[in-house]
């Protein structure tokens, strides 16, 4: 079922020191690691964050195959993207062909694009693969928290997202059934023109929509009669801790940052 | 239809760190006109089984002939078959979509490619075989009917589709008794008149002992007992060990064998009671 190669977000179970460190520390270094990749100004910068990326998958052991996985998706994203950027080069054209033409510029933003894409969504889904979503959001909530301050509903917005989180796989689940049924009922997904296929749609959307009200309620009655009301004065039962693994992250994170930083100055090619 | 299983073991997620292997090494024959009840306890593999029947999920190793043709293959003959296995899920109510109830029975044979007169004509027939009153309710909205009749529905929808094997998942589960019986009594009269072959996902006993033909027990994805309902709740041991109930009859009968009463094995409720009945007038 296509529905189950979307990884972008799946938690990939195994022990290692990337997955134990503070999911405050695992975002921060994404968003770290992220931030540095539009730093960057030449391949060698790059390779360094190549580098730094395959380290750490490695040291997450989650196989390359299943880190891969997530990349089907935005497959044609990137295509788009290295045929838009090849076209739209300025200087002198190597190629010239019709109205096309091709330039080394060109060619060299194009690769330099999609490199960078390549690193953001590798970058981001060592995060989703090596934390389970219920700490990213405890996380999320612990780093924005000093923010309610300013009026800014941390908890409300964290404990939004880790329903939405929650509820994914069993939409999947119900999205699953459905198709399931309805195929034996003869409904076809997958063949017929774009018209056809978004009629054949509606016999899964109703009772998804159905089901995920349904589910919604009984979600809220659950909620209200264990007396849930807002974040407010309310503990956790596991308190999240650094640890010192996250002091030798926060380190690297600050070395790989000022390599990064020195290679816009020290370009090799 | 005949239908003949061969080695059949599923995987799911094969591959990841969460593999679960949910079946394996199944063997069995279902010839034309049998009643069979699939049983064991939950996550033993009954619906991922029953889903192989009809071609929803392809056997990680082996094979579901239908009238001696693989479902699987490429020919199509096999999909001209899979067609005619018709499968209603657990909770068969949650798939209903259309605006109202005759539209929703009308939406398998419209697949199947029948004109709009002969799609109606087939869900006029269905809806009256499930006791659902075409004139009554084919214009009402089917989420304005009750959980029993939405799940009648639901089994109509297939029932139209004219299928030669009806595979049926839990279709009692949330029923109240009388419910239970009215469609276990409706598949009953079905499958005589049509002469279908039927599989029976059931969790309860009673109805398995009073309505199969046959018993295919499934623990952890491999089948534990086989045979008539007779034979198989005979082996009281390997019932429990299966995580089954006992159905009522030989469930008493074995209490007062524990108690030193003297009567022999039985399995229906009447049985039991008849049994009872002659050992203490004897005294
Ligand atoms: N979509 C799935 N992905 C992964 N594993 C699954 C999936 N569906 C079922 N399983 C696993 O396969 C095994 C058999 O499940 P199955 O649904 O066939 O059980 P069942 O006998 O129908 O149970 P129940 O009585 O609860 O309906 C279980 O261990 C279950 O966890
Ligand atoms: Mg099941």
């Amino acid at each position: 079922m296509a529905l189950k190669d979307i990884t972008l977000g799946q938690y990939y179970p195994v022990d290692s020191k990337i997955h134990e460190l503070d999911a405050r520390t695992k975002i921060l270094a994404v968003f770290a690691y992220l931030v540095s990749l539009f730093l960057i100004k030449s391949f060698t910068g790059f390779g360094v964050a190549a580098l730094f990326l395959f380290i750490c998958v490695k040291m997450s052991k989650v196989p390359f195959s299943f880190v891969t996985r997530g990349f089907k998706p935005i497959l044609m994203i990137l295509i788009l993207t290295i045929i838009i950027n090849v076209l739209s080069g300025t200087g002198e054209p190597i190629l010239t062909w019709w109205i096309i033409k091709i330039t080394k510029e060109g060619i060299y933003r194009a690769g330099f694009m999609a490199i960078r894409l390549i690193l953001l969504v590798f970058g981001s889904s060592v995060l989703t693969l090596t934390t389970k979503p219920i700490s990213l959001t405890d996380g999320l909530e612990k780093i924005f928290s000093p923010l309610s301050v300013i009026g800014i509903p941390a908890h409300e917005l964290a404990m939004m997202m880790s329903i939405a989180l929650r509820f994914i796989p069993t939409l999947m689940e119900e999205t699953d059934k459905i198709m399931k049924a309805q195929s034996s009922r003869g409904a076809d997904f997958e063949n017929g023109t774009l018209k056809e296929k978004a009629k054949a749609l509606l016999p899964l959307l109703v009772p998804l929509f159905v089901a995920a009200f349904r589910i919604a309620g009984d979600l809220a009655m659950a909620m209200e009669a264990r007396c849930y009301n807002g974040g407010k004065g309310r503990t956790r039962m596991n308190e999240m801790h650094y640890r010192k693994g996250d002091a030798v992250a926060a380190v690297v994170i600050v070395i790989y940052l000022a390599l990064i930083i020195l290679s816009r100055n020290f370009t090799l090619f | 239809m005949r239908i003949e299983v061969k080695d059949l073991s599923y995987v799911y997620s094969a591959g990841l760190p969460y593999e679960t292997k949910a079946l394996d090494g199944i063997n069995f024959v279902a010839e034309e006109g049998d009643f069979i009840a699939i049983v064991g306890s939950t996550g033993s593999g009954k619906t991922t089984l029953v889903e192989h029947l009809n071609g929803l999920l392809k056997p990680t190793t082996g094979q579901v002939l239908a009238d001696g043709v693989d479902i699987n293959s490429k020919d199509p003959e096999a999909r001209k078959l899979r067609r005619q296995i018709g499968i209603v899920f657990q909770y068969p109510e949650y798939q209903l979509f259309e605006e109202s109830v005759i539209k929703d029975v009308m939406f398998g044979p419209k697949n199947q490619g029948f004109s709009e007169a002969e799609c109606k004509e087939r869900a006029v027939h269905a809806m009256n075989l499930v006791g659902i009153d075409p004139e009554k309710y084919g214009e009402v909205s089917p989420f304005a009917l009750s959980g029993g009749q939405k799940r009648r529905v639901a089994i109509a929808g297939v029932l139209a589709m004219n299928p030669k094997v009806l595979i049926l998942d839990e279709p009692t589960a949330g029923l109240d008794p009388k419910g239970r019986r009215d469609i276990l009594e409706m598949i009953t009269r079905i499958k005589d008149e049509q002469n279908l072959t039927i599989f029976l996902v059931s969790h309860n006993m009673d109805d398995v002992v009073e309505f199969a033909s046959r018993v295919i027990v499934l623990k952890r994805g491999t089948i534990r007992l086989m045979g008539t309902p007779r034979d198989v709740f005979h082996n009281l041991e390997e019932v429990i060990a299966a995580g089954l109930d006992l159905p009522q009859g030989p469930s008493f009968s074995q209490y007062l064998l524990s108690r030193g009463v003297k009567l022999k094995r039985t399995l229906t409720f009447d049985e039991t009671v008849d049994e009872i009945v002659r050992v203490f007038k004897k005294e």
